[in-house]
């Protein structure tokens, strides 16, 4: 059926400054802060997993030495495991698979605190599937469950192919109400009542609570002139949704255009109740244009952002991209499987008896096998841990070789260790067993490493935004780095005469 | 005043550091389910040692593994003891049938070894007397406790790496470089290293040179790896030395073979490697779904930014802002 088009309006968009806060644009900033946050863990544990490559190779060296009675030269044996290492780099897979490697191999020799981290990764593994599908969301926000479509139609945005897209996404996805709701917008632009009427009964038989579309069928009711069933239909919604201010709105407008003022100021009434500013804003508006109009609803930005996450086909393939990228070697759906092998993996390793890996004492720095450890977990030789553990401090001739060795060490790694906390921060924490510190300093390395480099920009929002925030947010990753450089001078991984 | 405890509770490293630090006088007894150990202290410093397992002075059995003394000696020395109010050692060391510097290296031997024994205790019971019981069969020494405690520890410590490395006891060392002071000070050798490689000579196993070095087992054994280590001494079966240097050119070229094919194995595996794995270096780095995802929303942005001005500034409306 089709009559004289009902003149109808959206809310005002809303906005922080010039930034709209539409679904693209929020979209596109959680997308963002996402990666952002994923990249910043993901190159966090492979600037980790490279400083614990750094801390024990040389611990490994001794013991192939020792297993090899020093028949193989030193070279051959630097050679090998140089490959051995980087055996994942001869394959298909990403750098969190090298990683892992890495960590499998050094899992002997790591300390408690480090084997955290080795736990965490475990973690993150066991959930990466989950975590690439929430990513894949966000990387395909314009191409799925024609979300974008549905967004550009409803503003006026869209074009032909558009709509012939929502079209086409109705009949292959018949229990989908939103493409429904958006179509008959379409059609209530028009002025095609009749097909407005149809496709929102069917979205209402597949949502009956959603007062949207109640909204909608009592605009498109009214538009076919049935005033009392457009009534009906807008009590619905108010029914389903008192506190919505629009639905008062639109029925005292149903009321005015029916010349029951009575009533109609009832309802603005009731509007006001609800949101003044908006109803006296909506108001002056209708009187500026010289129209009644009804306000329609956009789809909700929470609703849009599940939209984009359901499982598809598009999004499946990019949630598998994306996880190959950072792991690949098995399948994405495997993930799961490969982080519980890899758990039993850990249990088997945790059988090697602990002698078999060589140490470094944090106190004198004498390489031992069996040994003890601080309270904090750090390794320290039976010597040392004697020496911590005397109730008295006073020195004697017989200790005094022990202390001198000790000091020695701390006098040379101070030096060492102030350079290495240098040139990468967190290095020279790890190296002195201060696991807490290098985490958090190779994190905020990390941060402000992806913030240059990257600035944040992963995704682009679709609809314009005249602000840039990426600049400032490079400058924020220098500035963060500049600090942190300051940070690692003033406070080095041990201090020195202590 | 008694001190008196389990060893799950206070470790033995714990009470000798008590006594050593309170400079206590007595006697400390350590029991488990292998042995009784009573230690005796003056001062804080062990000035003797007795344990229940002798049957006799333990000396005897280090000395006759040695061959420096004979049983028939050491027999006779023990009937004439009660005879002449002297101690088996004392007369053989009259007769010059012993010499005292290896009495004393006998001493230092079993005292360690007891010590090392006693430190790795995790269960028993431990008493301490402040006096000193008298028993005939105590072992009289003079060893600061700390000193004690540090070298037990270190040889605790060391263990799982000389373990790993000592070849068969009833192998011969043999010497293949002779040792030069240059050799000396380059790699560090102590006392004891030296003393090691004076004893090999062809014919006398490993089991034999660290009974004749009478040094502590651990010391022994660490240098005779040390020496290896160095290149210095290699082992070869008993009876095999007479093919030494057959075998030491055979060992030469293999050990250049096994240099070689370190090379060549790892330059195989390498290049096998690299023919059944696809490096992803070799290929996109970004896969093009990423990329073509990027890509599209970028040409949708441009699209829109011609297509409309900015959403927020088609609406004059300010409330909601």
């Amino acid at each position: 059926m089709q009559g004289a088009a009902v003149f109808t309006g959206l809310l005002p968009v809303r906005a922080i400054g010039d930034v709209p806060l539409s679904w693209p644009v929020i979209s596109t900033f959680l997308g963002n802060s996402y990666f952002f946050v994923i990249a910043t863990t993901l190159l966090s544990l492979f600037l980790v997993g490279i400083c614990l490559l750094f801390k024990y190779t040389p611990l490994m060296l001794n013991d192939i030495r020792n297993a090899t009675n020093n028949d193989l030269p030193e070279s051959g044996i630097i050679a090998w495991m140089i490959f051995i290492f980087s055996v994942p780099l001869f394959f298909d897979v990403g750098p969190m698979i090298l990683l892992l490697w890495w960590l499998l191999l050094l899992w002997g020799y790591m300390i408690k605190t480090e084997k955290r981290i080795m736990y965490f990764f475990l973690f993150l593994i066991l959930i990466s599937s989950w975590i690439a599908h929430v990513g894949a969301g966000f990387l395909t926000y314009t191409d799925t469950q024609v979300n974008r479509q549905i967004y550009t139609s409803e503003r006026g945005l869209a074009d032909d192919e558009d709509i012939q897209s929502i079209a086409s996404w109705i009949r292959t996805h018949p229990a989908d109400a939103e493409p429904l709701n958006t179509m008959a917008l379409h059609e209530l632009g028009r002025a095609n009542y009749g097909e407005a009427i149809r496709l929102l009964n069917l979205g209402i038989d597949l949502e009956p609570n959603n007062a949207r579309y109640y909204n909608h069928l009592a605009i498109a009711l009214h538009g076919t002139g049935k005033s009392k069933e457009a009534l009906k239909a807008f009590q619905n919604a108010i029914t389903l949704m008192p506190g919505n201010m629009v639905y008062h709105y639109n029925v005292s407008r149903l009321y005015q255009s029916t010349y029951n003022f009575y009533e109609g100021e009832k309802a603005i009434a009731a509007a006001s109740g609800i949101d003044a500013e908006g109803v006296r804003h909506l108001l002056d508006r209708e009187n500026a244009l010289g129209k009644t109009r009804y306000i329609v609803e956009t789809t909700p930005l929470t609703r849009q952002l599940s939209r984009q996450m359901r499982p598809s086909d598009g999004l499946k393939s990019s949630a598998d991209a994306l996880w190959s990228f950072s792991f690949g070697l098995v399948p994405r759906k495997m993930s799961l499987y490969f982080g519980l092998g890899l758990f039993v993996v850990l249990i088997l390793m945790s059988y090697i008896p602990e002698e078999k890996f060589s140490k470094q004492c944090s106190r004198c720095g004498k390489l031992y096998y069996s040994g003890s450890s601080t309270k904090y977990g750090n390794p320290m030789c039976l010597q040392c841990s004697w020496i911590d553990t005397r109730v008295k401090k006073q020195g004697n001739t017989i200790l005094h070789h022990k202390t001198e060795e000790i000091r020695k060490f701390k006098t040379l790694s101070y030096r060492k260790l102030i350079r290495l906390e240098m040139a990468l921060p967190g290095l020279g924490s790890l190296m002195s067993h201060r696991t807490g510190t290098a985490v958090t300093r190779i994190t905020v390395l990390s941060l402000s490493l992806i913030a240059i480099i990257t600035g944040g920009d992963f995704l682009v929002s679709f609809i314009p935004v005249e602000t840039n925030l990426f600049m400032i947010i490079r400058i924020l990753g220098v500035v963060c780095l500049g600090l942190l450089i300051l940070r690692a001078y003033k406070a080095p991984p041990i201090r020195y005469g202590v | 005043m008694a001190l008196l405890g389990t060893l799950k509770g206070f470790g033995v490293t714990e009470i000798f550091q008590l006594i050593s630090q309170q400079m206590k006088t007595g006697s400390l007894v350590l029991s488990s389910s292998k042995a009784n150990i009573t230690i005796s202290f003056e001062n804080g410093i062990i000035v003797g040692i007795a344990s229940d397992q002798w049957e006799r002075d333990p000396r005897a059995d280090v000395l006759l593994k040695a061959d420096c003394i004979h049983e028939k000696d050491l027999k006779a020395a023990i009937e004439n003891e009660k005879k002449n109010s002297q101690s088996w050692h004392e007369i053989l060391i009259s007769k010059g049938q012993l010499k005292k510097i290896f009495l004393d290296r006998a001493s230092n031997v079993v005292i360690k070894q007891t010590l090392l024994e006693v430190f790795q205790w995790r269960e028993g019971g431990y008493k301490f007397e402040d006096w000193n019981t008298e028993q005939q069969s105590i072992l009289s020494c003079h060893i600061p406790t700390e000193g004690a405690i540090l070298d037990t520890l270190r040889i605790i410590d060391e263990w799982p790496t000389i373990k790993q490395k000592i070849p068969p006891v009833d192998y011969c060392p043999v010497t293949i470089i002779p040792i030069t002071e240059e050799l000396v000070r380059h790699h560090d050798l102590s006392e004891v290293d030296l003393h090691i490689y004076d004893l090999i000579d062809d014919k006398r196993t490993v089991e034999k040179i660290v009974r004749e070095s009478l040094e502590p087992p651990f010391e022994a054994l660490s240098s005779i790896v040390r020496l290896m280590d160095i290149g210095l001494v290699e082992v070869f079966p008993e009876g095999a030395t007479d093919v030494r240097d057959t075998s030491i050119a055979r060992n030469l070229f293999i050990s250049r073979i096994r240099k070689a094919a370190l090379y060549v194995v790892l330059a195989l595996c390498i290049l096998g490697i690299s023919v059944i794995g696809q490096p992803r270096v070799l290929k996109e780095i970004i896969p093009g779904e990423i990329k073509n995802q990027i890509q599209h929303q970028r040409v949708l942005a441009e699209r829109f930014s011609a297509k409309l001005p900015v959403p927020s500034a088609t609406n004059t409306d300010s409330y909601a802002h």
